[in-house]
């Protein structure tokens, strides 16, 4: 199993009668870039802020590299997080920027914000103001800024957010360079499913302030793929027909569901050897799911959005 | 904390208001050093006494709005510190001051920049003590400088340069130096707690201005409807003690006010740092 960095048991955010985030349990494995999606109110700004530091939990706890309580503030300094829109000093350049919170750290080591400028691709800009700049030009400042102490977990909220193709395409990069060259751990929220399945390893689902899901890249792009789906009274009953058949990769997915991801073209077939063994077949059928539309299935519907 | 201190000045330094502050405040002196050598030219002696009652301030005799006021008697010169006491009694000098402290004490939040920051600190309450720290630097920078360019618009302005006794102008520095911190501090409280520049400006500027002295006539009668007779509440108060400290203080005048500005800075200090730390961000 791999070994988690960042584990939340019952986080809950509560204003007034409102619970922002309900009981989330989140589990962020070393290394990982996490893609956190839900849509536009869903509890994920609240769940990073509480992860961030900068809003308390009204209940539930936070395990950051197996810190947690009041332990928790010794490996805060580790945690670098952009949320929401990027807090910039407009009137200072992005150097200036960068090297506020390069005192406050203590870093002394020269050329420190050269090089955090070019990790993000500034380094022509360090010397501007940072009210001339582009909205994907302060995201990337942004996310350099989180950088500054060499965080190893980096809490990055809609970073794509406004931004235009090519402004996504470089904060994409961005992102996978660090994890790739600094192995670093990155949880990024969007709500913007597509852009994130192109990095993300893994994935949580929140929706009304409750963590719906989490999975892998692996197990979502299986839920996203062509298969067939028999709906049966009892499906362990299936299990010793499928087995003898050959069929490996199947899944049970509830009481009355298997979903098998091979050898579509033998459902007739499989339907027989059901009915021999005197297993009644409620429906058979050859199904596949847009990512969007499973997300959109998973959190109510596209009527809602 | 050291680090916090460090970030805060070097933020401070790079803040454009502060320049600002500062210029409109030395255009400010001048302007009034010229004022002043006008009414005192043409002040007689008749106009001087009656000038003289007001250069005394009493807790009985609150103005509302800014007024300053020359001390000097006619025939004497003008001397440096004759027209710093003026200034620092009418609170022209604080009203430069809590304007920065406003600017600076929220820049952070309105910015944005504080999320930047704020998790990462161990103790986020921290932060007020080091932003206070910088007010308290840029305190000393702009009385001190306030008072030297004062100087020069005295030679320029009345031809040549008396600075008035060194003892009392020292001591008076001094004390009024803590009474003004003690109020940048309580509109920095004002402004984290609001969190809202504008409000926070208006309350800033109408307690530099003594529109609190309504309150304070209220709170008078409440008093002695109690029965305790010659309560001033405006000798408790930083804007008091800042109006009402005599230009020739004596130790038990400096010790006092001293006092009433020290209860203010902790308990401004504590209360910012305790919402700073306890509120989201």
């Amino acid at each position: 199993m791999s070994e988690m960095l960042l584990e939340t048991r019952g986080l809950t955010k509560q204003y007034g009668h409102h619970k922002a985030v309900d009981s989330v349990s989140m589990h962020i494995k070393k290394g990982a870039i996490y893609g956190f999606i839900g849509r536009n109110g869903a509890g994920k700004t609240t769940c990073l802020k509480m992860i961030s530091g900068l809003s308390k939990p009204t209940s539930g706890e936070i395990e950051i590299f197996g810190y947690k309580g009041k332990d928790l503030q010794k490996v805060r300094s580790r945690v670098g997080c952009l949320i929401e829109a990027p807090g910039l000093y407009g009137n200072m350049t992005a150097y200036e920027n960068l090297n506020i919170k390069c005192k406050l750290l203590g870093i002394k080591k020269a050329d420190y914000v050269e090089e955090i400028l070019k990790t993000v691709g500034l380094e022509q800009v360090g010397r501007k103001k940072t009210k001339h700049f582009s909205l994907g030009m302060k995201q990337r400042l942004g996310i350099g800024l989180a950088l500054v102490g060499e965080p190893d977990l980096l809490v990055l909220d809609e970073p794509i957010n406004g931004l235009d193709p090519q402004g996504i395409a470089e904060v994409r990069d961005t992102i996978q360079r660090l994890q790739k060259e600094r192995n670093m751990t990155i949880c990024i929220s969007s709500h913007i499913l597509e852009e994130l399945s192109k990095i993300a390893t893994d994935y949580g689902i929140i929706h009304n302030g409750s963590l719906l899901q989490e999975l892998t890249r692996d197990e979502l792009m299986r839920k996203c793929s062509e298969r067939m789906e028999l709906t049966l009274d009892d499906p362990k009953r299936a299990i010793p027909v499928l087995d003898a058949m050959g069929f490996t990769s199947y899944q049970v997915t509830d009481k009355e569901h298997i979903h098998i991801f091979e050898r579509l073209s033998e459902s007739a077939s499989l339907n027989m050897e059901l009915a021999k063994a005197g297993i009644p077949v409620k429906g058979i059928s050859i199904t596949s799911e847009e990512l969007e539309a499973y997300f959109l299935n998973l959190t109510g519907g596209a009527s809602h959005a | 904390m050291l680090n916090m201190i460090k970030m805060d000045l070097y933020r401070m330094f790079r803040t454009k208001s502060m320049y600002i502050v500062w210029i409109v405040l030395a255009v400010a002196v001048l302007f009034t050093t010229f004022l002043c050598k006008t009414d005192y030219d043409s002040l007689n002696k008749e106009d001087a006494a009656q000038q003289e009652q007001f250069t005394e301030p009493t807790a009985e005799n609150i103005n509302v709005g800014m007024m300053v006021t020359l001390p000097t008697e006619p025939g004497e010169k003008v001397t440096v510190y004759d027209i710093f006491y003026a200034n620092s009694q009418g609170k022209f000098y604080a009203l430069f001051l809590v304007i920065f402290a406003v600017l600076f004490s929220t820049a952070d939040i309105g910015s944005g920049y504080i999320k930047n920051i704020g998790g990462q600190v161990q103790k986020r309450g921290a932060l007020i003590f080091s932003r206070s720290i910088a007010l308290a630097v840029f305190m000393a920078l702009t009385m001190t400088g306030a008072f030297i360019l004062q100087a020069v618009a005295n030679y320029i302005v009345f031809g040549d340069l008396e600075w008035g006794d060194p003892k009392a102008a020292c001591s008076y520095f001094l004390t009024e130096l803590v009474l003004h911190y003690a109020l940048v501090l309580i509109c920095m409280a004002i402004a984290i707690v609001l969190k809202n520049n504008v409000i926070s400006m208006v309350i800033s500027i109408c307690l530099t201005m003594n529109v609190m002295s309504i309150v304070y006539g209220l709170v008078n009668s409440a008093v002695r409807k109690m029965g305790i007779h010659n309560f001033q509440m405006y000798k408790y108060t930083i804007t008091g003690k800042i109006s009402l400290l005599p230009m020739n203080p004596g130790g038990n005048d400096c010790f006092l006010a001293l006092g009433v500005a020290c209860v203010f800075i902790i308990i401004m200090i504590s209360v910012s740092s305790v919402v700073f730390q306890k509120r989201d961000i």
